[in-house]
């Protein structure tokens, strides 16, 4: 058959292991969540090749958008259900807020993944392990003075790269 | 940035000054106009950082391999879904073969007409698609009629797509209700085998009298419909 799926491997072949990542952070580690969110994400492009178009933005950043605009519709679906099965009254409207607040996490762990390496273990350090610049520079083997500095661009970076995502301003 | 110590701002901001030296930056602070702007600047972060537990942020450095298999499961569905898209298109492409076939055999009849001098002019053919009345049918009909012999002949064109499960013939009946009427006069029962058939059958409702004709199932409800305006 006249094989437009070869846009699927192409696809694939590039982005194929970040967009499951991402589908992963975004369905907060389930597998096979992330992989039907893929699967769907990678199905609306090779319906929609137009929209692919490297002229058009970044194709990964299409791709990552499609799964989250995916992952957060299934999200509500499932909320919805899961009032109906625990109560008789009529569900609520799928809360935005908890959406929103299940979403944060996920971008946070998208805008860490797209920092160095170097930033990034600055970050988990100080921030998510509470340690102390001293503490982070043995462990890291690095002077303190450098441990400052890059604490301090990698949050700069961080900065930047939410404000790309659209998180902040 | 304007003073050296604006450095400091990243640690301190995510609580990794030491205590002696957070006091000793804090007395800086309030000396210091760039130092307040960069911890400003950057004092958004840490909530934002909170949002995500400890274990997930170190998993962000975690390798992610796609499965494998999901590839070859992605381009599965896609040749369903692509094959599905030409049934469809080759359905739609069927659809307008059906009426100029439906209209060939139906201008047939009226020119037989002609060939008695006493008969009135012929009315004009009704060429009509059926309706569905369930979703997802695979079975549409181009209807025709002309009037014959105080009657109307009825030429029907069917196509009967055979896809998984649907490949049984089909026994349908066609009905014709009178203008105003409930009662159906069944007018023939034909077997419908995949793919393209037609038929021709007689009812004794002449043409301007017809309301509605009907595809049912012989041992069902209906298939299609169509409603004379």
């Amino acid at each position: 058959m006249g094989d437009d799926t070869e846009l699927l491997r192409l696809i694939f072949a590039e982005h194929g292991d970040a967009l499951f990542a991402h589908a992963l952070r975004l369905s907060g580690g389930d597998h096979q969540r992330a992989e039907d969110v893929v699967q769907e994400t990678m199905l609306r492009a090779w319906r929609h090749p137009d929209a692919l178009d490297p002229e058009r933005g970044s194709v990964r950043a299409w791709l990552f958008t499609t799964a989250r605009n995916i992952s957060i519709d299934s999200w509500r679906r499932r909320s919805v259900r899961v009032a109906e099965v625990v109560t008789d009254t009529p569900p609520e409207p799928p809360g935005t807020d908890e959406t929103e607040r299940a979403v944060e996490g996920w971008l946070i762990a998208d805008a860490l993944a797209r920092l160095s390496r170097e930033h990034r273990d600055v970050i988990v350090q100080c921030f998510y392990y509470g340690r102390s610049v001293a503490e982070a520079a043995a462990l890291l083997g690095i002077p303190p003075g450098t441990v400052k500095s890059r604490t301090h661009y990698a949050l700069r970076s961080l900065r930047l790269v939410l404000e790309e995502m659209g998180v902040t301003r | 940035m304007s003073c050296e110590r604006c450095v400091d701002a990243g640690a301190y901001v995510l609580g990794a000054l030491a205590p002696t030296e957070r006091s000793e930056y804090e007395r800086h602070l309030a000396q210091c106009e760039p130092c307040r702007d960069e911890v400003a600047d950057l004092a958004v972060l840490p909530g934002l950082l909170g949002r995500l537990d400890p274990a997930e942020a170190a998993a962000v450095d975690q390798p992610v391999t796609a499965p494998a298999g999901l590839l070859d499961r992605v381009v599965s569905k896609a040749r369903k879904e692509q094959a599905r898209l030409r049934r469809r298109r080759r359905w739609q492409t069927a659809g307008a073969a059906l009426a100029a076939a439906c209209l060939a055999l139906v201008v047939g009849l009226g020119a037989g007409r002609l060939v008695s001098p006493a008969a009135p002019p012929p009315a004009a053919p009704v060429v009509a698609s059926m309706r569905p009345v369930q979703p997802d049918l695979p079975l549409s009909a181009v209807l025709g009629y002309a009037p014959k012999g105080g009657g109307t002949d009825i030429t029907m064109v069917c196509v009967y797509q055979s896809s998984g499960g649907y490949a049984e013939p089909w026994q349908v009946t066609l009905v014709v209700y009178p203008r105003g009427s409930t009662a159906g006069q069944n007018v023939a029962t034909w077997p419908v085998t995949p793919g393209e058939s037609s038929f021709s059958a007689h009812a004794s409702v002449p043409p301007d009298r017809i309301g509605t004709v009907e595809l049912r199932r012989a041992d069902g409800g209906p298939l299609l419909t169509y409603q004379h305006e």
